[in-house]
């Protein structure tokens, strides 16, 4: 991709890179280093972060707002709005949602997947009863992924980190319900500890594991296993998350990956001459073909490859009812989440009920 | 004025302090200003979200104090010390007597131990992850094999062992130095106080704790403290391990410092935990310079 810009537009791109975890931190040490850098990517949980910084340019001064409105879907584009200024130009927008191992599950006798709690319970019971050394779910227990992970259950639940005023509002039944089922999966055996999403990608490519969360770029990760990319929709597709009880809406949170420009940028223009190259149809549907990407534009979403492919239909799904992180808009959500987690692994590790977990969750979330 | 007196030429102590300036210097550059700086900036809200801050004074101090979870992360710290301290020391010791012994082949030996020191930091807490993870590592893949479990057990999962993993990846990583100081420490106890302690009836115990341990009483102090020095300001293992993990049960200083600080963005509390965990430092430096004093 880097390229074909190179190519077309004669400039040179020299790249820094970092552990992706990593990024928000780079960025903002690198900007208050006042270190040039012009183009970045960024995923939707660090972007609010690196926003509110104040560090990023207006894609509408730079590519106009009219051409933005004609490329991108509104709801793309409403993602990297704040306060009316768009600060990042989507690339990619899918889900986090279930992935499941459709040959675990026809061994332990479940040729659809599970769709209520109920249903999902019996599933993991099933599976857990194959042996095998076979992780029946992968959630995430440890890591910034595992609160991240926490959020879509805690709304099954019925319950929130924050109410529609911003206030902490996770010290409640539905939050300690939530808990205690964790609690209660992993005193079954059917989610283990020191488990991240590394872990569960592994497990889940070894054949050890039925179930895990994680976004389209599960493709990627199967196909660099060598499975085929039109294959990847009978190893790892997509599921609705189970809901309490049938008729209610499955729970994903929003995943998406988009590109920021920065204002202390000489060269503002050149690098949103390479972002269009990025999300140009041609380099967008590689993406898409190869690791799942899905592309945001009009035109590459519109092609036939993508609307009729079985692999992303499933996170398409899930994407229609999904929700932005509960703490994607906040300039602390590293720390937010780590708090969660911390309580969270207190509660599964017996060190605290999951009343006190829950209130420890509310006050310390309070103090920050 | 003295330089004047003596017709233009620098004194001794003069010549010493201009010898001594580019040193100074350097110091000043990489180390004193820095470190003023982090004191500092403890006393203010920085942030790594915005460049300017305010001056707090004592606030983050308080902070820092009223939680309840510094109180924790101090107590594993020591325990994190302590253990990652004593136990390579006590292996290190007593695979120096043995190599010490000459027997065919210790000298190759000797050679292969200090592999497990070159290997950076990272790699040997990837390694060791591989070993102690529950559903895929060695140990618990073994254990099962052998009857002992019967299923993999989450090693670095549960905080009644979390904290013992990193230590035995910190044990794997640091027997070596302890064993290279020691040996040196071994070979320079007399032979003939051991063969007349032998002479008069010791046994090995006796010899051990008679007559080599008061020869190597300056350098077996001196390593520990160097131990305790390095363990207290040691990040790579925890990190890539557990990330101070679960449930805060191997969050070290060094782990609430990074945390706080590229995780939280909060670089004034992150400043603030940093000098306090300084201070801790300087006490084990001041007795270990004293040492090196008393030692010359």
């Amino acid at each position: 991709m880097r390229t074909t810009y190179e190519e077309a537009s004669g400039n040179t791109v020299t790249w820094v890179g970092w552990t992706w975890a990593d990024t928000a931190q780079q960025l903002l040490i690198r900007n208050q280093g006042s270190e040039q850098l012009d183009l970045a990517q960024v995923d939707i949980g660090i972007f609010n972060t690196v926003a509110q910084a104040g560090v990023l340019a207006d894609w509408n001064e730079i590519l106009g707002e009219d051409f933005l409105k004609e490329n991108f879907t509104q709801s793309a584009l409403d993602v990297g709005n704040v306060d009316g200024k768009q600060l990042a130009l989507p690339w990619s927008m899918a889900s986090i949602t279930m992935v499941y191992n459709p040959e675990i599950l026809a061994q332990a006798g479940w040729d659809t997947v599970p769709a209520t709690m109920e249903e999902f319970e019996q599933c993991l019971a099933d599976v857990a009863a194959l042996g095998n050394g076979i992780v029946p779910y992968g959630v995430s227990t440890k890591d910034d992924t595992c609160a991240g992970d926490f959020m879509p259950w805690l709304w099954t639940f019925g319950g929130a980190i924050f109410g529609e005023d911003g206030a902490v509002t996770i010290n409640s039944e539905a939050a300690v319900e939530c808990v205690k089922w964790y609690q209660d999966l992993l005193a079954k055996g059917y989610i283990a500890m020191d488990t991240g999403r590394g872990e569960a990608r592994q497990l889940f490519a070894q054949g050890k594991m039925a179930f895990y969360d994680d976004a389209v770029v599960a493709k990627g990760q199967a196909v660099s296993n060598g499975v085929a990319p039109e294959e990847v929709v009978n190893v790892c597709p997509a599921m609705p998350r189970p809901v309490m009880k049938a008729g209610d809406q499955p729970q994903s949170t929003m995943w998406g990956h988009m590109l920021v420009i920065f204002e202390k940028s000489e060269y503002k223009q050149q690098a949103a001459d390479l972002a269009l190259t990025l999300v140009s149809d041609e380099v967008a549907m590689d993406y898409f073909t190869n690791n799942g990407m899905p592309p945001v534009t009009k035109s590459a979403s519109e092609q036939e490859a993508v609307k009729n492919d079985a692999y992303l239909s499933g996170f398409i799904d899930a994407t229609a009812t999904a929700r932005l992180d509960e703490t994607a808009r906040m300039t602390n959500a590293s720390e937010i989440k780590s708090v969660i987690t911390e309580e969270l692994q207190y509660a599964l590790l017996g060190q605290k009920t999951a009343e006190q977990a829950v209130a420890d969750m509310e006050s310390r979330l309070n103090a920050l | 004025m003295k330089a004047i007196k003596n017709g233009g030429r620098l004194t001794g102590r003069q010549v010493g302090f201009l010898l001594v300036v580019p040193g100074l210097a350097v110091f000043a550059a990489i180390i004193l200003y820095p470190f003023a700086d982090a004191v500092l900036m403890s006393f203010t809200d920085r942030s790594l979200l915005f460049p300017t801050s305010n001056w707090i004074w004592f606030e983050n101090y308080v902070k820092v104090f009223k939680d309840p979870y510094f109180v924790h992360t101090l107590i594993t710290t020591g325990l994190f010390v302590v253990l990652a301290t004593l136990i390579p020391f006590t292996l290190g010791f007593i695979w120096a007597i043995l190599l010490n012994q000459g027997f065919k082949g210790s000298e190759l030996l000797r050679g292969i131990t200090l592999v497990n020191w070159i290997i950076p930091g990272i790699a040997i807490g990837f390694l060791w992850s591989w070993i102690f993870n529950g559903q895929y590592g060695v140990l618990s893949g073994m254990l099962t094999s052998l009857g002992i479990l019967d299923k993999g057990v989450s090693w670095m999962g549960q905080t009644q062992t979390a904290l013992l993993c990193v230590v035995i990846a910190r044990t794997w990583q640091m027997l070596p130095w302890y064993m290279a100081f020691l040996l040196g420490g071994l070979q320079g106890v007399s032979m003939d106080q051991i063969e007349a302690a032998r002479i008069d009836g010791a046994g090995n115990w006796q010899v051990f704790t008679h007559v080599v341990l008061p020869e190597m009483r300056s350098i077996v102090t001196l390593v520990l403290i160097l131990g305790t020095i390095g363990n207290l300001q040691h990040f790579d293992l925890p990190w890539t391990m557990t990330e101070g993990g679960p449930a805060r049960a191997t969050t070290t200083l060094s782990i609430e410092v990074y945390t706080t600080a590229f995780k939280n963005w909060d670089m004034g509390k992150a400043a603030t935990v940093g000098t306090i965990w300084a201070i801790l430092l300087a006490c084990f430096s001041f007795v270990y310079l004293r040492q090196v004093n008393e030692s010359d």
